[in-house]
């Protein structure tokens, strides 16, 4: 594999055109008044190839506006129009890569602690399989005033990266499930009788 | 995944009609879909009528009248999927949705330049290249894949119309330029029958195929990590 360099292929013909070149220098030169006519013009190109990626392959051509890659290019709105900066130091955001996961839900709480039965994600179970009784201390205030036995939550063990840093982290995070509408209790009802059905066979 | 990546995450694009305007951090922390004190932190760096962005706590959006991109860095992954969920179960229902991408981004590290054009060339020899392909040497500095992408059209169990894209390129974020590799998966999914062009079809095939999407994807990111050192023991 090689690192792509800056393309010289033939249809650039005007450095200006990539927004990725866009800079306060060609501001003269593009014809926009305001920053709504911006990115109204920007965003216009989206519309010749919608994509459901992350991005476009073609960023290397630099004339994708909007779907440029989030990833590879982690600042994509500010390759098309240079919006102001909060502050001077903007950390990059922290990435938590996931070990082990779990599923559990609550049976128990008390003062101090809360039982839950686990589903061990990673392994690739599809039940409960472990028993764990983990302390009220290892969640957060919002996450403790909402929990009742019932609760599901996914709990994360993983390596968290930051700017260079590198720690373990263990992550207890409750989930906020949709509530349930009339098509999600038609499915359930449609399931029911399938599996009736398998059983009367 | 047999090497731990420097940069995990996991987005998801719906493609649709919006209105970025009022999908501000405090809209969703009014409907509940955000707490208040992760809303308040939220950095907006831009909501108008055409396009709205900010980033919170563990998750980025952003919003423009096509398309619903929102991101996050951080595992556990289920919660982009209750997020979205919820948006567009419990207050866009009917906003048109036309498509949906749920796409993991990956990068990772190998020990050496010659790994990484080792997973280059397994996936791209220069053998077919003839002549020209033989001056692409080894070491980097003649050349050699910059991105390679494969699709697989129409994925059994699912609506007619979806595509599994995968891309290999080297990292532009980690490994000084030498020794990072990127994987991206873009899972897409779509309907084509007029009638169902509302949220709540695609939300339910999005609620469904959520999980099963991110383990596949991660499957061909692990075989693609593999193929460093499969090629290194033959």
């Amino acid at each position: 594999m090689l690192q792509a360099a800056q393309s010289t292929a033939t249809q650039h013909t005007n450095p200006q055109e990539g927004f990725s070149d866009f800079n306060e220098d060609a501001v003269p030169e593009f014809p926009v008044q305001n920053i709504d006519q911006a990115i109204s013009l920007a965003l216009g190109q989206e519309e010749e190839s919608p994509t459901t990626q992350g991005r476009d392959q073609d960023i290397e051509r630099g004339t994708l506006p909007v779907f440029v890659d989030p990833e590879q290019d982690d600042n994509a709105i500010s390759r098309i129009i240079k919006f102001p900066q909060p502050s001077a130091y903007r950390p990059k955001p922290a990435t938590l890569h996931a070990l082990q996961e779990w599923e559990g839900y609550v049976t128990e709480i008390n003062d101090t602690e809360f039982t839950a039965r686990l589903t061990d994600l990673t392994a690739g179970a599809t039940y409960p399989g472990e028993e764990a009784i983990i302390p009220i201390d290892e969640i957060s205030e919002a996450d403790a005033a909402k929990m009742q036995v019932g609760s599901i939550f996914r709990w994360v063990i993983g390596y968290e990266r930051t700017a260079g840093t590198k720690k373990s982290v263990s992550c207890i995070v409750f989930r906020d499930l949709p509530a349930i509408t009339e098509t999600d209790l038609r499915r359930g009802k449609e399931w029911a009788r399938r599996i009736m059905a398998a059983f009367d066979q | 995944m047999r090497i731990e990546p420097e940069i995990s995450g996991v987005n998801v694009v719906l493609l649709g009609d919006f209105n970025p305007a009022i999908l501000t951090p405090a809209w969703f922390a009014l409907h509940g879909l955000l707490p208040e004190h992760v809303a308040e932190s939220a950095e907006l760096r831009v909501a108008n009528q055409q396009v709205t962005e900010f980033a919170a706590e563990w998750i980025r959006l952003q919003v423009a009248a096509g398309h619903f991109f929102v991101e996050t860095l951080q595992a556990p992954h289920i919660r982009l999927c209750d997020f979205v969920a919820r948006t567009f179960k419990e207050y866009l229902h009917h906003t048109p949705v036309r498509a949906f991408g749920i796409n993991r981004d990956v990068h990772f590290r190998v020990k050496s330049l010659a790994e990484r054009d080792r997973i280059g060339r397994t996936l791209a020899p220069v053998e077919p290249w003839g002549a020209w392909g033989q001056d692409l040497g080894l070491d980097g500095k003649q050349g050699g894949m910059t991105s390679l992408t494969m699709t697989r059209l129409n994925p059994e169990g699912r609506p007619s119309g979806g595509q599994i894209n995968v891309t290999v390129e080297p990292s532009h974020r980690i490994g000084e330029g030498r020794i990072g590799v990127y994987v991206r998966v873009n899972d897409h999914y779509t309907i084509d029958n007029a009638e169902l062009e509302t949220a709540e079809r695609l939300i339910e095939l999005f609620e469904d195929n959520f999980e099963s999407s991110l383990k596949r994807s991660d499957g061909i990111i692990d075989h693609v990590m593999s193929l460093a050192k499969k090629t290194k023991e033959t």
